[in-house]
């Protein structure tokens, strides 16, 4: 009678379900910045889930990328690239910087992008936005860890704090 | 990023309730014993902790690596086996199988620490040791599974209160609403 009635409740239960979805993932982005000593460029390294990449090209473009497969569209490149364009930007003081695109790399299921910045002040505030994949999943964390000769600084941006601002000198 | 970070990150994780496959098997596993029967609760816990820090050890030093979707469907069906085993091998007054959790529940906990790989891997470019985030990671996950926990009993205890004849089938309820939520993911 106790296993029936629990075949009941799971029955009951199933037919009931509509509400929660998936099963638990990280939602999480690594934002590795370098400050090149010379140059003043900023070498960044985005390190993305390969599926959150693709899921924010396509909220924003609704183009599938089949990123990482055989499928890969020709031009996920630059879809990949306006997508980041669109999310990432930096400014030295107020100035906003040009972010170029240099290219992607597959590592499993993770997904590096390339990117440079024009060149900053090293005087002036440095300030990062990124809100890439949070247009996706509002728990999205963008760890940014940014390097400039010995200094080594972090901060996690998220929907509701998309920006930092950095001194990179006292 | 601190060791504050890591402790909300494995916090934050376990306790998110879109991505409850850990309350589910905490509770699966929580609600089979009577509470004067709690030392062997506490021997459970701390068996399943071992292997998951154990498992995350693993996963952390990146010594494993796992294939994410089959560790998915790993985790739903050690979740739904366990509501199974409550309700249909477990039985408080015979001793027959009550040895099975103490097997069941460690290797599960392999299982589950391994769902963790991804965490891992994504931050492991990061220039903090190793040890950092894993202590973090590890301390704020310990801290989220104790709340469950303690969510899980406070209930039991409450219906005890309430109604002792209700308090009988709590095993079943909660295996039950398990099992179902298990059933579901499988099907999603």
């Amino acid at each position: 009678m106790k296993k029936f009635k629990s075949a009941i409740i799971i029955l009951v239960a199933c037919s009931t379900l509509y509400s929660f979805s998936v099963l638990h993932k990280f939602y999480l982005s690594l934002n590795l910045i370098e400050v090149d000593e010379s140059s003043k460029h900023l070498e960044i390294a985005l390190k993305f889930f390969v599926d959150d990449l693709e899921a924010g090209v396509k909220s924003q473009t609704g183009v599938d990328t089949y990123l990482s497969t055989p499928k890969e569209i020709e031009n996920a490149d630059d879809l990949v690239q306006k997508y980041i364009i669109t999310h990432f930007w930096g400014l030295t003081g107020s100035e906003k910087l040009t972010i170029k695109y240099i290219g992607k790399e597959y590592e499993d299921d993770l997904c590096w992008v390339y990117i440079e910045s024009s060149a900053i002040n090293p005087s002036l505030p440095l300030t990062i936005h990124n809100t890439s994949v949070c247009d996706v999943y509002k728990e999205q964390q963008n760890i940014v860890q940014l390097k400039y000769k010995d200094l080594k600084l972090s901060a996690i941006l998220d929907e509701t704090h998309p920006e930092h601002t950095f001194k990179l000198q006292e | 990023m601190d060791l504050t970070n890591f402790i909300d990150q494995g916090f934050s994780h376990i306790l998110d309730l879109e991505g409850y496959d850990h309350i589910l098997f905490i509770f699966s596993f929580s609600c089979i014993y009577p509470l004067k029967e709690w030392k062997k609760l506490v021997g459970l816990i701390t068996l399943f902790t071992l292997t998951h820090t154990a498992a995350l050890l693993l996963a952390a030093k990146q010594l494993v690596t796992v294939n994410y979707d089959l560790i998915e469907l790993l985790i739903v069906l050690t979740i739904l086996a366990s509501a199974l085993y409550n309700i249909f091998v477990f039985k408080p007054d015979n001793r027959k199988y009550h040895w099975a959790p103490f097997v069941i529940i460690p290797s599960f906990g392999i299982i589950h620490g391994l769902g963790f790989s991804n965490f891992f891997r994504m931050i492991t470019d990061l220039d903090n040791d190793i040890l950092t985030p894993f202590a973090g990671f590890v301390i704020g996950l310990e801290l989220g599974q104790l709340i469950i926990l303690t969510i899980s009993l406070s209930l039991s205890i409450i219906i005890l209160k309430i109604n002792q004849s209700i308090h009988q089938y709590w095993r079943f309820i909660v295996s039950g609403i398990v099992g179902a939520f298990a059933i579901y993911l499988l099907l999603t």
